[in-house]
Parts: C-alpha cells; structure tokens; sequence
C-alpha cells in the first residue's frame, strides 16, 4: 500500500552517555508513546549510546540482529510506527560503524529495511570520528511505503555530494541525523545551527525534497549539543521546528508533521532541476576527475 | 582600505556576542557538568570582579541561588571597593546571606610570608606573593568544596587563559568553568546586559593582588586591544602579516604570541612518561561523564 501521506515525529532528546541499556528503554517508551501519532519516528546520531564515545567505542557495538531482537522483545503491538535511530554497528569483521538504522514494523514485529554507515568521518576541530569509526561505503536510497527515503549522518550533509547522490536516487525524503556542538554565540542561535539551517533548506530547495532534520541535545563535558531539529519542506522552508540548545530533563521533545507527497509533486513542478539534470555530463566530469586528479602526481 | 576594514570588521564582528544564547550554552552545561554527576551545589571566590560575578549569575540561573556558595577571600592590601562590589553582587543575584563566607587569607599568608619573605618590589617577588595568594584562595575553595559537598566552578576568562594571566594550581584550578571560552570584551557586554551587574562592565579589571594594581597595565594594553589580537589569531585564524595589513601593532602581536606560547605549559596537562600499554591521557580516552571504561 503506498502511502501519499507520512506523519514523522522527530525525538529530540539527550541521551544517557554511555548507557545502551537504559537508551534501549527509553527508545522504546518514546516509540510506544508516538504509536499513536506517528507513521515514522526518528531519532539523532547515536541516539543509543551518546557521541563522544573515544576508547568506549568498541564496548558500545550492537549488531542490527541483536539491536532488532532487543527492540522486538521490548515492544509487542500491533501498530507500531517505522524507526530510524543512531547506534554502533558491529559490521564485518567486528568493525565498529556510526550507523543509522531504519526499522520497519509488520505484523512480526520489526526487521531491517536499511542501514546508513556514516560516510564521512570528520576529524578537524574537536571530530575524532574517524580515529575510533570505520566509514560507510554508499549512500543509499531504499523504498517504503511512502515512496523513497534516504538518510544522511551529520558530517554526510555537509558535503554537497550526499544530497545530491540521494536526489539522483530519487529520494523524496532525506533524513539527517546529527549531534552537533554549539559554537559561535554571536546570533539568535548556535551558528552552528544557522549553517545547518541554510544547507538544509538548501538542499530540499534544489532537490524538492523533504529534509527531516534531528538534532540532538544535552551535554558532555565541554560540549553543548545544539538541538533546533526541524522539518524543510520541498521549497526549502523550515515548517516546523523545535527549540535550540535547551533541553527539558529526563524528557524528550517531539516534532510532529504530516509530510504530503502533494507538496513534492508541486515543487517538482516548479522548480524541475531534478528533472533537468545532466547524469551524463557528471559521469564524464567524474571519469575526467579520476583520470586527472585522484592518485595523479602533478 | 579595503582590506583593513574587512579584517577588522570581521574580528569586531565575531566578538559581539547574543546574550541569550551564550546564557542557554552556559546554563546546560553547568546543569550537566554538576547534577548530572550526582552533585546539586557549587562554590566560587566572589571577588567583586566581573569574571567571578558573570560566573555566579549563570550558577544561579542553573542551580538556582540557593545552591550557589560564595566565598569573599580578602588579604589586608585587597581594595576595599572588592567586598562592597561583591556584596552587590550577591544581592543583585538573591544568593541567601547563609552561603556567602567572609574568610581573610592574612593569617596564613603574613603567617609564611615572615619566615619566606619576597620584595614586591622585584618581578619575581611579585610573581611568587601573587601566586602564593591564588594557591592559598584555592585551598580553602577546595576545602569548602568537600565541605559542603560543592563543586568549585572556575571564573578565568579565555583572555587570561591564553595569556597565562592566572596561577596554575591557582585560580586556575576548578571542577568546570563556564566562562573560559569567552574573552573578557565579551564578558563585558554580558554583565552590561544584566540586570544588578552593569556596574562591572565600566569597573578596571585588577588581579587585586597589590594596591593600585590594573590588568591593563600588567598587560600594557587595554582588553579590546588584546582581545582583538587574540580573537583574529586564535578563533579566525588570521596570520601576524593579515593582522599587521589591518593595522595592529606588530609590537602588540608580537608580544601577544610570545606571552600565548610562553603560558601554554599552564594550559596542557603535564606530561606522564609513558611505559605501559596504555597512559593517561596520551591514549586512555574517556571523557569526564565516562560511566565504565
């Protein structure tokens, strides 16, 4: 059944650092208490365990099987919404990946339609995910009920690259997870958030595609996580949100929005550039940059 | 022209800050760094300066006053205008009359002072009398700390820091500082945006350590002139020639840079020989709020 509306709950909250068991059951009320409400909740970057994780990193690891068992076992009824959430993937070879799983429901419970891998690990500043992560290797778009979905990790949406990947994958909802610090206290809020504003509306401007932002809160040690998660719709326009930085205790908040596949359509119809792309000039251009760039001594 | 003005139109720029959202970063992160570890109180040196009382105000609004204990820590050549100005201070922001202490470090310090004398009129005796009144305010701080069950929240600014305006060991010791990453410029348009804490943004800067002493005179510049310098170097990344084409003083760079390097070692955590496997802190990684290692 395809599905032309789709109501996502955005979770805004600050994970227990460090704590799997308790993060587990929290996701699970927060889900059950959304059932009603919601056809997708979705969660931040690592929302089971906390983001800077260092040397626990590894102590972290859940597989997708285990992590479906635990949340399956925790949670019996017969509607429940679909889930992205954020946790350590143990991959091949016991390879830990900062990872964004999508969960859908059926009549047996939950079961993997998709895994994002963190594609890019930033290592600048105060980043260390490449230090203690193994990186993705695609970013991918995959089918739901709604139509296609694809989902990005933080760092991934700043590189233009993963949008525009995902658009010409024909995604009509990019969702992007995040734990990003606060920095920059010059304006009404983090610029941090400003930055993260401009390219999300961006990107759902240029593709005409929803952008389902969440942003996590909280604190560890000196950092302050921004929140401000928010939903752009396919004209680049941020119709919903919810407030920066502050965050209530032991709460979580939730941004709840009914997503129209009539507004993609319309977009669409206004400003074609999906439409009008030229997959053929950019595979040259790409032929020509590995011919020309990567590997090459100048 | 053009490119002076831009220079300096961005550093200017870029050390404005929105009062709102520095409080909301700095209320969090008390919040986190103090209750989320199983404690509800702090205590701080209130000394009727603007670091100690910016840093006070944003207790207050996360813990709550009542959770916040000040402690007035004068030597007999203190400036008598600190106590009043700190008590002003602890009215404007309702912290109850039973959390403030009074205690005079003169006993103790004339009491080591007689048998280790130091001539404030040499560099280094000034250095040592100044560090010696740092250490000994952060001992009775850290003895009021378990005595209370309180944390000791630190006041120095991003400025001092960088500088190494501070004592280690000293005023430099704290379980969380909200305030360090802020340059004192900034913290002046803070408190001038504060109800009750205006004053102190028109009030001189002193360590208080000797009488008639002024930060800007120990720096030889005003704040603006050193925060300007330090911001374009160290958050914007400009380079000593950008900053020279923008028309700061090279004398003024350059004495800037050498007081930065000089002072690192007081920012950077001594150095622990490694042997084993593994060692603190090269490559045992945790953060503080770590639950299990």
């Amino acid at each position: 059944m395809i599905m032309n509306k789709l109501k996502v709950s955005i979770i805004q909250y600050a994970p227990n650092y460090a704590d799997v068991d308790a993060n587990l059951k929290r996701h699970i009320e927060i889900i059950r208490e959304r059932a009603d409400e919601a056809d997708l909740v979705v969660f931040p970057e690592l929302s089971l365990t906390g983001y800077f994780l260092r040397d626990l990193t590894h102590r972290m690891m859940l597989s997708s099987g285990e992590l479906v068992k635990k949340i399956n076992d925790g949670l019996k009824k017969k509607k429940l919404p679909d889930v992205i959430l954020g946790f350590v993937e143990e991959g091949e070879s016991h390879n830990p990946y900062n990872s964004l799983i999508y969960l859908e429901h059926a009549a047996k419970g939950y079961k993997v339609k998709y895994i994002h891998r963190k594609c890019f690990l930033p290592t600048y500043g105060m980043f260390e995910d490449a230090r203690f992560f193994a990186p993705g290797r695609n970013l991918g778009v995959f089918e739901t009920r709604f139509g296609k979905i694809g989902m990005l990790l933080c760092e991934d949406a700043w590189h233009p690259m993963s949008f525009y990947v995902e658009a010409l994958k024909g995604a009509e909802i990019i969702v992007v997870c995040s734990a990003s610090p606060a920095r920059g206290v010059g304006g009404l809020k983090p610029h941090n958030l400003e930055h993260w504003d401009k390219l999300n509306s961006l990107a759902a401007a240029t593709w005409a595609t929803y952008i389902v932002y969440a942003s996590r809160t909280g604190v560890e040690d000196s950092v302050v996580f921004s929140g401000g998660s928010g939903i752009f719709n396919p004209a680049g326009d941020k119709v919903a949100k919810l407030q920066e930085v502050a965050v209530p205790k032991e709460k979580y908040e939730a941004l709840n929005y009914e997503i129209k596949k009539s507004e993609i359509r319309r977009a669409r119809e206004t400003t074609p550039l999906l439409r009008d792309e030229n997959l053929a000039l950019f595979s040259e251009e790409i032929n020509h940059l590995k011919l020309n760039y990567y590997g090459k001594n100048k | 022209m053009e490119k002076i003005n831009e220079t300096r139109k961005l550093i200017g720029e870029g050390l404005r800050v929105n009062s709102h959202t520095v409080e909301k970063i700095a209320v969090e992160f008390i919040k986190a760094n103090v209750l989320d570890i199983g404690f509800s109180k702090v205590v701080l040196g209130l000394s009727g300066g603007l670091d100690s009382s910016l840093v006070a105000y944003f207790a207050c609004k996360a813990l709550g006053p009542e959770n916040v204990h000040a402690v007035l820590l004068p030597y007999k050549l203190s400036a008598k205008a600190s106590k009043s100005d700190a008590e002003k201070v602890v009215e404007a922001l309702k912290i109850p009359k039973s959390n403030v202490s009074l205690v005079s470090i003169t006993p103790q310090i004339d009491a080591w002072l007689k048998k280790n004398p130091v001539s404030l009129k040499a560099p280094e005796g000034r250095l040592r009398f100044g560090n010696k009144l740092a250490r000994e305010r952060m001992a009775v701080l850290y003895d009021k700390s378990a005595d209370l069950r309180a944390l000791v929240i630190g006041t120095s600014n991003m400025s001092e820091l960088l500088v190494g305006y501070g004592t280690i060991f000293g005023d430099m010791a704290y379980a969380l500082n909200p305030v360090g990453n802020l340059y004192k410029t900034q913290e002046r348009q803070l408190v001038s945006e504060i109800p009750g804490l205006e004053f102190l943004a028109k009030k001189t800067p002193t360590a208080d350590l000797l009488p008639g002493q002024t930060d800007e005179t120990d720096l030889g510049m005003t704040y603006r002139e050193l925060d300007e310098i330090l911001f374009g170097m160290i958050d914007m990344r400009f380079s000593r020639d950008d900053l020279l084409e923008a028309g700061y003083s090279a004398k003024k760079i350059d004495y800037v840079i050498r007081k930065v390097v000089a002072n690192h070692f007081k920012r950077a955590q001594a150095p622990i020989a490694k042997m084993n496997r593994r060692t603190v802190p090269v490559d045992f990684l945790y953060l503080r709020i770590a639950p299990k290692i």
